[in-house]
């Protein structure tokens, strides 16, 4: 349990994009790191799931320091079943928000990071679209779309600069003094 | 007649499903589904008769038959909307025998560049349909779809004479009508049960009414709420009824929808079974026999639908009974209105707070023949 005089930092992380990639499109992913079965409609779908490069490495390095969240529009389900992968012992990530703790709006899911109940002064999130928190754009840090690049490293160099950010009264003040232009650039 | 706050009370899902008046002709050259391959179009479209956040309701032709059709356009880019249009999709296509009072669905086609494929549910070959599994599975905008989205086309069978709305509002009040209306609805809802579907959104609006044969026909349309209750297995093998044992009334669904007016106590609160299909239909025929009506503050329309009045407001009957399910109803609420004891005891059956308490759609079928005919 965290004390009143020292609130453990949140990290809220998004799934599909951000940590991982995945497709039910046959042969659409080669060299897929685990395959699931994900039920729709009374039918079952097999799911090709990839891990972004590095993303064990920052999981284990960054739960140290923050309360690890994962929050994504996908079903409760599927996200379940990512994380098994991700994090089989459920020892990294602490919560799971999913689709149904999503705001539906214009047939469009939208996350809200006060359903958390954390402090917003050290809360930051990971996505690849600003959508994904309309109402808390201060603690986003747009994450390039990962498409299953083996070469890439954006998880990694994130490692550094989140451990810095944690020790920030305000998390919001830091991130928009680090990512001034980002934000305008990531929108996909 | 009374007036509903409706900005504060009309949900999101709600609003979409609205089927707005009769407009204009549209172009008839606007082409439907399946009409890029140079050849006479499959469909040709004649007018727009429904829109809403959801889709686009037009009156077509067929190209080869020449008869008279209803096609609803469903845009699939956001994904909430891709779920909806494959969970109406799946239910349109569990009814694999036909009913008089559901309205009889002919096909669906996916389009996108204006090539359409038929589709059928589930399918597992077709990489567009996987996508649209995608999307609903994660959640996100399918990217690249905002300049080209792909769309949905729901061929359905035409009715002519509007909803039950219309229909009954400009016509003098008829017993025989309301008892041969009760009916066919008991009877549509039985169907649906039957076959494990949850119909969620049963309003005047989605009932619409032909009159072809002579006699007025209604039709259960628009089951883009709707929940097809059956297990991951009852799908294994085709054509095998092995599902049967799967029982609508015991199954829970979750996430409120539904148009408040005839939405049950317990879909206030977002979980409910079968039984929330009872009480949408026990409000729309108490509505019906006493013509109860309100009018929709968003669309300015009059509807049928029965409420409470508390102070200057009124408060759908189903958010009432949450507040206070020990509440006793007025039935009938018009001193005027001439009811048997028996339509008024099955009314409160319907309308009861607990839905254990209220008839299955079968034993409604049963108490529904005694009522109509002995009264």
């Amino acid at each position: 349990m965290k004390t009143r005089s020292t609130p453990e930092p949140t990290l809220v992380l998004e799934l599909d994009g951000t940590l991982v990639c995945s497709s039910v499109l046959a042969g659409r992913l080669r060299d897929a790191a685990a395959t699931f079965t994900a039920s729709f409609q009374g039918d079952a779908y097999e799911v090709h799931l990839k891990l972004r490069p590095h993303v064990q490495r920052f999981l284990e390095s960054l739960s140290k320091t923050y309360e690890i969240s994962v929050f994504t529009t996908a079903k409760q389900d599927y996200a379940e079943k990512v994380l098994d992968v991700l994090d089989p012992k459920r020892k990294l990530i602490r919560h799971c928000l999913s689709q149904r703790d999503c705001l539906c709006a214009r047939g469009c899911y939208w996350k809200d990071l006060s359903l958390l109940s954390r402090d917003l002064a050290k809360t930051v999130a990971l996505d690849h679209a600003i959508q994904g928190f309309p109402s808390q754009a201060a603690n986003w840090i747009p994450v390039p779309r990962w498409w299953g690049d083996p070469r890439d490293e954006e998880l990694l160099h994130l490692i550094p600069l989140l451990g810095q950010l944690c020790q920030a009264d305000d998390m919001r003040t830091e991130i928009r003094r680090r990512f001034p232009l980002r934000r305008l650039l990531a929108e996909d | 007649m009374e007036t509903a706050d409706g900005g504060r009370r009309g949900t999101q899902r709600a609003e979409r499903r609205r089927r707005a008046a009769r407009r204009a002709p549209m172009a008839a050259a606007a082409a439907g589904p399946g009409g890029g391959g140079g050849g006479a179009p499959r469909y040709s479209l004649l007018a727009e008769i429904g829109r809403g956040a959801y889709g686009v309701v037009y009156e077509a032709v067929s190209g080869r038959s020449g008869a008279r059709l209803a096609v609803k356009r469903i845009r699939c880019d956001a994904p909430e909307n891709v779920e909806l249009a494959l969970a109406e999709f799946w239910a349109l296509t569990s009814l694999r025998r036909q009913h008089p009072n559901v309205v009889r669905f002919e096909e669906c086609v996916l389009q996108r560049h204006g090539l359409g494929q038929r589709m059928s549910h589930g399918n597992k070959r077709s990489q567009l349909y996987l996508r649209l599994v995608e999307t609903s599975l994660k959640g996100e905008r399918i990217l690249g779809y905002a300049e080209e989205p792909c769309y949905l086309w729901f061929v359905m069978e035409f009715c002519e004479g509007g909803d039950l709305n219309q229909y009954v509002l400009s016509r003098r009040p008829d017993p025989a009508t309301n008892k041969s209306f009760m009916l066919q609805l008991t009877s549509a809802i039985a169907f649906l049960h039957k076959n494990h579907i949850v119909h969620r959104d049963l309003k005047p609006d989605n009932i619409l009414i032909t009159e072809k044969s002579g006699t007025p026909v209604l039709k259960v349309a628009d089951f883009g709420l709707s929940k097809v209750c059956a297990g991951l297995t009852a799908r294994g093998k085709e054509g095998g009824n092995n599902n049967k044992n799967v029982n609508v009334n015991k199954y829970w669904l979750s996430s409120a929808c539904g148009s408040d007016f005839y939405m049950a106590p317990e879909v206030w609160e977002g979980h409910y079974t079968a039984k929330a299909d009872i009480f949408a239909l026990g409000i729309i025929i108490w509505a019906m026999i006493e013509r109860i009506t309100f009018i929709d503050a968003e669309t300015k329309k009059e509807l049928l639908g029965t409420y409470i009045k508390q102070g200057t407001e009124i408060v759908p009957v189903g958010e009432a009974l949450l507040e206070n399910p020990k509440m006793e109803l007025h039935i009938p609420q018009k001193r005027r209105t001439s009811m048997s004891e028996g339509i008024k005891q099955l009314l409160k059956d319907m309308l009861a707070a607990n839905p254990q308490d209220r008839p299955d759609a079968f034993e409604l079928e049963t108490r529904m023949d005694q009522v109509t005919c002995a009264a």
